[in-house]
């Protein structure tokens, strides 16, 4: 690999050098993918940014009501070790606790995670399910994007040429919910995921009854899903196995996995009934478990 | 055994320090001033003709300093037996990935973009990627002149099935006549790569005078000196190989690899050449463990009783058979297993294909027979309804006993060693739950031969050094062989030094693999110990007055000093003792050359998993393992071969598979290769059964490779016996249990509860 | 176009002009001749490059060299302190945990990152802090003796 090296020492440098690099420059974060795929020869850069000078947007900040902003350069390992996260969005810290192996997590960053768009991406699934905000920002000003509408297809998002992603917003979350993330590799650490889902629930009132419940999955499709019909099956409904197991099924359903070296077409989607069984109950057992942030 | 002085225990690794701070020198660490570095073009296709090379503008390209083809070196083939590997690619390539020229240059960037700029045209032609159809009659022959090429017993011609082994004893026919009851089987095991974390390394430096320098990572330098003499056409003397400390081997670091390349592009370029492979290029041209297809057919009482056994093995060789120090592989003898069987008919067949060529790959060929062959002895158990400890016990070889290939061998304790593994495995204990599941499995391997010289110098001070060739890829080796030294004449480790050294200063050494070094290294150190030791008792003797035809029974060793055994107060110092011969230093040199092994080493693997049905999911939770070691020289070294092979084989049976796509490897990557992390590493259990004395120094058998070969079938057989089904077809992945689970009607339900009922 | 770098290692400082494009793993090992740190794969699949940066253990073949400025970086080479050895290096000589030695630093330096932080780590701990190195000889086992051995509380 060859390539021109930008190192802006500012958010405001990087959004200049972006402005004027456009598709010429590719960003680099943690490098933990960009660097891989530029040395396979899978790309090809004219010039390389690096955002390692940008210590502005390696952050975690809680905000008031339960919610939570992340630096897009805060890392895999920062996130996966922090009390707030644990405490507030346990499947995201456990989903950056999956990726790779300590040395990956350290290196590597949500933002870089979700910009490079692989349809495997850890993150990607909690991130969907608590609905949050991306702000992407260029030298013209700062616009909000859901996630949901992030995602264009492998390796492609809605940034523009010149945008760079700033921060993520994770909208509280209140009352009693619990949510977990299940990644099926053949191995327990240094996997792309074959199969990952996430699913969160909230219970209102009794432990029976789930008032919402949303399943995001990785790996399954170009890009990370959400299965919203298998949601409409389990919304406001009492639980029960049979219904768990209805679940797994139309989300199967709305998934398109291809077969590759990792796993046909077929495993995944068996896989993807198992685990989604699974992260329900597991999100369920959270749920129950959670006591009640003083909002309902 | 406290008897003992030094070996017998866990002596420190002399390598160790230089290891864990960094300082161990490894082939691809080594720099020279002007160093270039040299890359590959490499073969898109499988198979085709190459039209024309134009290397214009490669060589016009700023930074490159030398760029080589066919027409750039000998036309000779190369290879360890079988002759049949070009340097680089001179009219056809026959596999994706095959050398057809090579640059060198300023760095390492600039070595890639100017592959990009050489020409090559290529006309493809049809390829064969599947082993059978390469062994119709019609198909089309990888290799036109085959009968041509040196190193087959005799020529062989029009074919792809290179090679054709067959071992019979007794009468197969009558033999499953008398049987009561027919077993038949096929079992699949794909190529698999050693992995080791070094990559094939080399460099050369050429004088001025000419003389050649090579750095190599290759475990055999000797060879390599040799190789490299016969290619460049000069004397062997002519020719220095300096071995670094090599990052593992298992087989995929005994031929030379991009070793002539780096000669010719420093030849051309006036300035040495360093070539590194990269971790890709490993997996899409180096020479992994051979595939195979093994067909078994057992004729058997219905007592258990084995009376007859068939064995028919198709191996995909690949392009190549050179790489490869024997034209076959040596698990074919395998395929019988270790019991006793009056009847049996072993086939053997070694076919080319337009794929990467394959080569050695810890224990040659006996992982896929001991895949095939324990597995099989457990199907045939379940079939009976026979446990499959006792289906083995009352098969097991005896003293007495043929082999299944009518070897005689001495020292067989096969059953005690089965014995140990089960008791101390508590088989037969109530599964802890559902999904949990035991399996055995038995193997054998004998000690392997060779040739090795050393030499063994007693300094001035009673300080010793030894002189040995011996390669030590990470198997503590050279550890041994100090402790060998010291337990002789009694000096301890500290006060002895071995050193890596290069060919000019060290005898020949045929170097690691085939489980050799222990016996072969060992005796020639073992046994030019004796000799310094003979010569310093001889010298003592005369300085303590001692009748010199007695010197040798009066006279012991320890500690530096020399003493009548009969009067202990009586002695002298090593250094008065060297003076008294009015040298220096007094040494000796032996070499010690082995080719036939009247013993074998046995092994019994138990495996317990635990199976998570839904996902297919396998983990390996324990291992237990005896292995008939003779006597362990360095227990710590010996478990750590035997730890070593079992994860190894852990990833053989569940993990480890270079996938295909055409004939292209798929997975070149250790993100796609999966070889076990820290997370799937199992417990160990290691138990060491000395007794069955081996012909090692110390009456020690060798360790390196019998640990890779039961394991795989112990967890398949743990497996069956925690599910229900088998797969017969490495690797057990969760797709196929999966799939096997749902195919058997055995699926594991969501969780069994009433209909209706509240989660 | 070659640019300045100045790179903080084991406690020096060194002032290197390199190609932007350079890794870090490439860097230590070429231009400032610390070869402990190792290439297995060069795609941060193996750990075997694995160095401490500003404590954290990352792959050096991830690393462009350029972006490690004004980072504390501590390889293999920089584990014993005047002259004196990490108790994990020593744990892991008289334990047996080395054979080839091609993933040991990485493995180490992993190691070290994992008991700075946890001094009394469970087997679990360790098992979780190093499945980012691949070890091909010693099937980990002697590796988790060392640890346990190192972390003995007194």
């Amino acid at each position: 690999m060859r390539f021109e090296l930008l190192q802006p020492r500012s958010f405001q440098e990087a959004l200049e050098m972006k402005k004027n690099y456009r598709e010429r420059a590719k960003v680099l974060a943690g490098g933990t993918d960009l660097l891989v795929l530029l040395k396979d020869g899978k790309l090809k850069a004219e010039a390389v940014m690096s955002l390692g000078g940008v210590g502005e947007l390696n952050f975690i900040r809680s905000e008031d009501g339960g919610g939570a902003t992340l630096g897009a350069l805060v890392s895999h390992r920062g996130v996966a070790l922090s009390p707030v996260m644990q405490q507030r969005f346990p499947d995201l810290a456990e989903a950056c606790s999956q990726v790779g192996a300590v040395q990956i997590q350290n290196l590597g960053t949500v933002g870089g995670n979700i910009c490079n768009a692989s349809p495997a991406a850890d993150t990607a699934p909690p991130l969907m399910l608590m609905e949050a905000l991306l702000t992407l920002a260029s030298t013209r000003g700062e616009r909000r994007v859901p996630i949901n509408d992030f995602f264009r297809g492998p390796r492609h998002t809605v940034l523009e040429p010149d945008e760079l992603l700033k921060e993520i917003f994770l909208p509280q979350v209140s009352g009693r919910r619990g949510a977990t993330y299940l990644k099926l590799g053949r191995r327990e650490a240094m996997e792309i995921a074959i199969v990952g889902i996430g699913v969160a629930v909230h219970l209102n009132g009794s432990d029976q009854l789930v008032s919402e419940c949303r399943i995001a999955m990785g790996s399954v499709a170009p890009t990370p899903v959400r299965a919203s019909a298998a949601e409409g099956v389990i919304n406001n409904k009492e639980v029960t196995n049979e219904l768990i197991d209805e679940v797994a099924e139309v989300a199967a359903e709305a998934a398109r996995p291809i077969s590759d070296v990792r796993a046909s077409a077929e495993y995944s989607m068996d896989m993807i009934r198992v685990l989604c069984r699974r992260a329900i109950h597991n999100a369920l057992l959270r749920a129950r478990n959670r006591k009640v942030e003083g909002h309902s | 055994m406290s008897e003992f002085y030094a070996v017998g225990k866990s002596a420190t690794r002399i390598d160790a320090l230089s290891k864990v701070t960094g300082e161990a020198v490894y082939t691809a660490d080594v720099m020279l001033p002007g160093m270039l570095y040299g890359m590959a073009k490499r073969s898109p296709y499988p198979h085709a003709r190459i039209a024309r090379i134009n290397t214009r503008r490669a060589e016009a390209f700023p930074g490159v300093k030398a760029v080589i083809t066919a027409q750039d070196v000998p036309d000779i083939l190369l290879g360890l037996k079988m002759r049949d590997l070009p340097i680089l690619a001179r009219h056809e390539v026959r596999f994706v990935g095959e050398k057809v020229a090579a640059v060198a240059a300023v760095d390492e960037e600039t070595a890639r973009e100017a592959l990009d700029l050489i020409d090559v045209e290529y006309e493809q032609l049809p390829s064969l990627t599947d082993v059978k159809e390469a062994m119709k009659d019609e198909s089309i022959l990888v290799h036109d002149n085959l009968h041509t090429y040196a190193g087959l017993p005799q020529p062989v011609k029009n074919t792809n099935i290179f090679l054709h082994e067959t071992y019979t004893k007794g009468d197969a026919a009558q033999g499953f006549a008398q049987a009561d009851l027919i077993f038949e089987q096929t079992f699949t095991t794909p190529e698999v790569h050693q992995a080791y974390m070094e990559t094939h390394a080399a460099m050369v430096d050429i004088a001025a005078d000419g003389a050649i320098t090579v750095w190599s990572s290759d475990k055999v330098p000797f060879r390599v000196r040799s190789l490299m003499a016969e290619i460049i056409g000069v004397p062997i003397t002519r020719v220095r190989v300096i071995p670094s400390f090599v990052g593992g081997d298992f087989g995929g670091k005994g031929m030379i690899f991009d070793e002539p390349l780096c000669y010719y592009l420093a030849r051309k370029a006036g300035r040495p050449v360093k070539m590194v492979m990269s971790r890709q290029e490993e997996f899409l041209a180096a020479s992994p463990r051979h595939a195979s297809i093994i067909r078994l057919k057992a004729g058997v009482k219905k007592s258990g009783e084995l009376v007859a056994w068939e064995a028919n093995a198709i191996y995909d060789s690949g392009a190549y058979a050179g790489y490869k120090p024997q034209v076959g592989l040596g698990g074919t003898k395998k395929l019988g297993g270790t019991y006793r069987i009056p009847h049996v008919c072993i086939d053997g067949y070694y076919v080319y294909t337009h794929t990467l060529p394959c080569g050695h790959c810890r224990a040659p060929g006996d992982p896929q027979a001991s895949f095939a062959v324990e597995s099989f002895m457990d199907m045939i158990a379940t079939g009976l309804k026979i446990d499959p400890f006792q289906l083995r016990w009352q098969n097991a070889l005896v003293e007495g006993d043929l082999s299944p290939t009518g070897e005689a061998w001495k020292g067989i304790n096969l059953k005690e060693v089965m014995d140990v593994a089960v008791k101390a495995s508590g088989w037969g204990k109530p599964k802890s739950n559902q999904h949990y599941g035991v399996g055995i499995a038995c193997a054998e391997r004998p000690t392997g031969t060779g040739e090795s010289s050393a030499v063994v110098i007693v300094n001035g001070d009673g300080s010793v050094n030894i002189i040995s060739g011996s390669s030590d890829p990470g198997t503590g080796a050279r550890t041994v062989l100090c402790q060998i030294a010291g337990e002789v004449l009694k000096v301890p480790m500290e006060q002895i030094t071995i050193n890596l050294v290069d060919t000019d200063s060290a005898p020949y050494d045929q170097g690691a693999g085939g489980g050799r070094t222990t016996f072969v290294a060992g005796q020639s150190v073992y046994r030019a110990a004796h000799e310094v030791k003979k010569e310093l008792v001889a010298s003592a003797g005369k300085l303590l007055k001692c009748p010199a035809e007695q010197a040798q029974e009066l006279i012991d060793v320890r500690d530096g000093f020399l003493f009548l055994k009969s009067d202990p107060g009586k002695k002298v110092s090593y250094s008065q003792a060297v003076k008294g011969v009015k040298k220096s230093q007094i040494m000796a040199e032996e070499t010690f050359a082995s080719s036939e092994m009247e013993d074998t080493c046995f092994a019994t693997h138990i495996a317990e998993v635990q199976v998570d049905p839904e996902r297919g999911y396998v983990e390996v939770k324990r291992v237990t393992a005896a292995h008939d070691i003779g006597f362990a020289i360095n227990p710590a070294a010996a478990e750590g071969q035997i730890e070593g092979g079992i994860v190894q084989g852990v990833g053989f049976a569940l993990l480890e598979e270079m996938q295909r796509d055409g004939g292209k490897v798929a997975n070149p990557t250790l993100a796609d290769y999966k070889l076990c992390t820290s997370r799937e590493a199992p417990e160990i259990v290691t138990l060491m059964i000395e007794g069955a004395p081996g012909a090692g120094p110390f009456h020690a058998k060798s360790i390196g490779e019998l640990p890779s070969c039961p394991i795989a079938p112990a967890v398949a057989n743990a497996v069956f016996d925690a599910i229900g089904v088998r797969i017969t077809d490495l690797p057990i992945t969760g797709e196929k249990i999966v799939k096997a689970l749902k195919e058997s009607g055995l699926s594991a339900g969501p969780r069994g509860t009433e209909k209706g009922a509240r989660t | 176009m070659k640019i300045p770098v100045r790179l903080n290692v084991n406690g020096e400082t060194y002032e290197l002009v390199i190609a932007p494009y350079r890794t870090l793993v490439d860097v230590l090992r070429e231009e400032i001749r610390l070869t402990g740190s190792k290439k297995g794969c060069d795609v941060g699949d193996c750990g075997a490059c694995t160095v401490l940066m500003d404590g954290k253990p990352v792959n050096s073949c991830l690393v462009l060299a350029a972006t490690a400025q004004d980072k504390e970086i501590v390889t293999i080479e920089g584990l014993a302190q005047n002259g004196k050895l990490h108790p994990l290096q020593e744990a892991f000589i008289k334990e047996g945990a080395v054979q080839c030695g091609f993933c040991t630093p990485g493995v180490l330096m992993s190691l070290k990152a994992l008991v700075d932080d946890n001094p009394a780590p469970t087997p679990e701990d360790v098992k979780i802090a190093m499945a980012g190195n691949l070890c091909r000889c010693t099937g980990y086992s002697k590796i988790f003796k060392a640890v346990a051995a190192a972390t003995r509380q007194p």
